[in-house]
């Protein structure tokens, strides 16, 4: 999910920037002693989740866990990703500092408006709820992978191949976040019924 | 910036599985120079070579490209330059994959031209008494070795032994190490302390106010 250095167009990387900060400082407005734990769990998580790699035929593709964060942070998945990103751009070498704010941006953002768009169903029990959790965590990793596509299309590459490669190459990723999302909805209705409410108060 | 980076080529050639496998890991690349030969590598940081086909460019430092290429079985490009200058390798694996990797000048050595090659050894050797006096025709048992050839037997030689060291080298640079983990868990706790310190502050400014 990571895009490197220098190799978007400047365009690109201004948007990018400009959306992280924006979603940075909706989050922050958020941020409160209650939420400020889970933030900080959840950041760590995702920044570890990149070194765990699912072997996948010959090859294996990483974890994101964004639509996690999207659920259980909201608008604060924009400072957990960031801070966590940046993290990886300085020790992994994942990406890099020029190009965070886009990567950011790329992750965070289908998260956080896929979650808000399901809010309203992915609190009943029952099919609807865990229908809603799927789509959130499957279809945040793919829109991620459009995002990605999309940023190499506006710096001049090719979309639609690029596209179709890596929507199909996220797949298995999709499926796994997609049940993972669904797995934690679960434990987090057994375990703090009212957290949900917490997170997505305005 | 004087470097520009190229566009997306033979992406078309690009395998599902490839990409797949260029998403997960960073990708690495290193460059050996055998005298104007430039051997590039390219894989990926958890030890996996870049797969055949990936398009590799050679470009001239004010960015225009010089050469093209595609990798070999062992993620591996071979360029012959006629120009000691600085060159860099561009490898691009897909989906914003890219490695760029930097020769410098001095580390190029161009080939004598033929006309000097087959002079210079005879020329060099001239200097000693023993090559002097022993020219192949007679029968003393000396036999002339060409320097030229010979520098360049010993390189190849060493650049042999050397290649998997080196990708060894790359592979364990940029491998995750476990220092680098934990630390950056320690950062996100630190950043996590700062915000709740601020939190506090605020809610304690607050708290006075009313």
């Amino acid at each position: 999910m990571h895009v490197v250095d220098g190799v978007l167009s400047a365009p690109v990387l201004l948007a990018g920037a400009g959306a992280t900060l924006a979603g940075t400082a909706v989050g922050l407005r958020a941020l409160d002693h209650r939420n400020l734990p889970v933030t900080g769990v959840l950041s760590a998580t995702f920044f570890v989740a990149s070194l765990i790699h699912v072997p996948i035929g010959p090859s294996s593709v990483h974890l994101v866990l964004s639509g996690l964060l999207g659920l259980l942070l909201g608008w604060l998945a924009f400072p957990a990703v960031l801070v966590a990103a940046a993290l990886q751009a300085v020790f992994f070498g994942y990406g890099g500092l020029f190009v965070l704010g886009v990567n950011v941006a790329n992750v965070a953002l289908p998260a956080v408006l896929l979650a808000a768009a399901l809010r309203p169903w992915i609190w009943r029990e029952g099919p609807v709820g865990t229908a809603c959790a799927f789509t959130l965590g499957a279809g945040s990793v793919l829109a991620t992978s459009l995002l990605v596509a999309l940023s190499l299309a506006l710096s001049g590459e090719a979309f639609w191949l690029p596209a179709k490669l890596t929507v199909v190459s996220h797949l298995p990723v999709a499926l796994i976040e997609g049940f993972l999302c669904v797995g934690a909805l679960a434990l987090v209705r057994r375990v703090r019924p009212g957290f949900l409410a917490e997170v997505w108060q305005p | 910036m004087i470097w520009h980076v190229p566009i997306l080529r033979g992406l078309v050639a690009c395998l599902a599985f490839a990409v797949s496998a260029a998403w997960a890991h960073n990708v690495v690349g290193s460059v050996f120079v055998d005298g104007n030969r430039l051997e590039g590598a390219f894989g990926f940081s958890n030890g996996d070579l870049a797969p055949a086909g990936m398009p590799v460019e050679l470009l001239a430092p004010d960015g225009s490209l010089v050469a093209e290429a595609v990798t070999d079985e062992q993620g591996g490009v071979v360029f012959q330059v006629s120009e000691a200058r600085a060159y860099r390798l561009v490898a691009d694996l897909g989906q914003g994959h890219v490695s760029t990797v930097d020769v410098v000048a001095d580390d190029i050595a161009l080939p004598q031209p033929a006309s000097e090659t087959t002079a210079e050894p005879t020329a060099a050797f001239a200097a000693t008494p023993v090559a002097a006096a022993a020219p192949l025709s007679s029968e003393t048992a000396y036999v002339l070795i060409d320097p030229v050839a010979l520098d360049a037997a010993v390189s190849r030689a060493v650049a042999a032994q050397v290649k998997p060291l080196r990708r060894e080298l790359v592979a364990m640079q940029s491998a995750t190490r476990w220092s680098d983990i934990l630390g950056g868990l320690g950062v996100i706790l630190g950043v996590c302390g700062a915000a709740a310190l601020w939190l506090a502050r605020r809610e304690r400014a607050a708290g006075g106010d009313s």
